[in-house]
């Protein structure tokens, strides 16, 4: 698998990068992994009546430097911003023996992975997608989940809060998923959160060991 | 749920039930349960063509959006209008009323490619 770390990145210009790994893994060559942070970026699926979750003004929007881009993901509203990873694995899912359902769940145990090197236990939720967390009482998402799956090759894919300024997520009602909080690993770890290039690496290192060995 | 063997199936989830010279195109309960919630099915158009083994529309769930693909090539000739106000249908009676295409064949010979249900069950890991 090859790793494409394109630092920080605005959410079009990485989806186009997106689009040239999905047609190369299509055509058969190596799959790809895209690591990425965005700038402030509001993104929603095609579905009707998910811009309902977006409750802020457009013109509070633009004043908070926050872009809104309509994305061709499954899954509902969500955010993206400084101090989050995102990471786009193109994978072919056939390659590795997995159904949609299979793939997702492999992310979100690689996710989940990963917070357990850092000690943050996370788990998954039956009812909801993405990764969670207890904190103060409460299941909170600290990872979002949103793939597409077209002629079985995957694209899109997860956001994991490092260190993201929760307040974002104000202005919109995520995965509209009204009533459930989102967190970060600064607000569960505090001053013994680990750097983004710490995170980052030991992502990288859980999602390529869950799609390389022994099923090809 | 049992696999109606009146029909036949592409490994990637969509079963074709021949009458006549048409078809009619769903995906399987394997699909819609995998996929979770289905919130919005994107089909063509009556009058518009499918081609064998390419993508028709495309069906999205509250974590995944995934192509769906036809067996046979033709053209559109009824599309279920009830999947735009209610793509639930196909989560809760995937063989029946959440049926989304039906398709006038060009060529009923390629009927002859798709996979028998026993067939598809085995290569559907289930």
């Amino acid at each position: 698998m090859i790793v494409l770390d394109l630092a920080t990145m605005p959410y079009r210009q990485a989806w186009d990068l997106q689009e040239q790994a999905h047609s190369a893994v299509s055509a058969g060559e190596e799959e790809r992994l895209l690591l990425v942070e965005h700038p402030p970026v509001i993104t929603f699926g095609r579905r009707p009546n998910v811009q309902q979750n977006l409750i802020t003004p457009p013109d509070q929007l633009a004043r908070l430097n926050v872009e809104v881009v309509q994305s061709d993901r499954g899954g509902n509203i969500t955010f993206h911003g400084p101090g989050q990873i995102v990471a786009y694995p193109i994978v072919r899912l056939i390659d590795h023996q997995l159904s949609i359902g299979g793939y997702v769940r492999r992310l979100e145990e690689a996710v989940i992975s990963t917070l357990a090197d850092f000690n943050i236990p996370a788990r998954k939720d039956p009812s909801a997608i993405g990764v969670w967390v207890a904190h103060q009482g409460q299941l909170r998402k600290i990872c979002a989940l949103g793939v597409r799956v077209r002629r079985g090759v995957s694209m899109h894919g997860i956001a994991l809060n490092v260190t993201t300024d929760l307040r974002f997520f104000n202005l919109i009602v995520p995965c509209g998923l009204a009533g459930r909080g989102v967190t970060s690993m600064r607000q569960l770890l505090g001053d013994t959160t680990p750097t983004m290039p710490q995170v980052k690496t030991t992502l990288q290192r859980h999602i390529t060991q869950a799609f390389s060995h022994g099923d090809k | 749920m049992a696999l109606p063997t009146d029909r036949k199936y592409l490994q990637t989830h969509e079963w074709h039930l021949v009458q006549g010279d048409t078809v009619t195109i769903g995906i399987t309960q394997i699909a819609a349960d995998e996929l979770t919630d289905i919130t919005f099915v994107d089909l063509p158009e009556v009058g518009d063509p499918v081609k064998a083994d390419q993508p028709f529309g495309e069906i999205e769930s509250v974590k995944a959006t995934a192509d769906l693909i036809s067996g046979i090539s033709g053209k559109v000739t009824a599309v279920n209008e009830e999947l735009a106000a209610n793509p639930g249908v196909v989560n809760r009676d995937p063989y029946a009323a959440g049926w989304m295409l039906k398709v006038k064949m060009s060529d009923p010979s390629e009927m002859g490619k798709l996979l028998a249900a026993d067939e598809y069950s085995k290569k559907a890991g289930h």
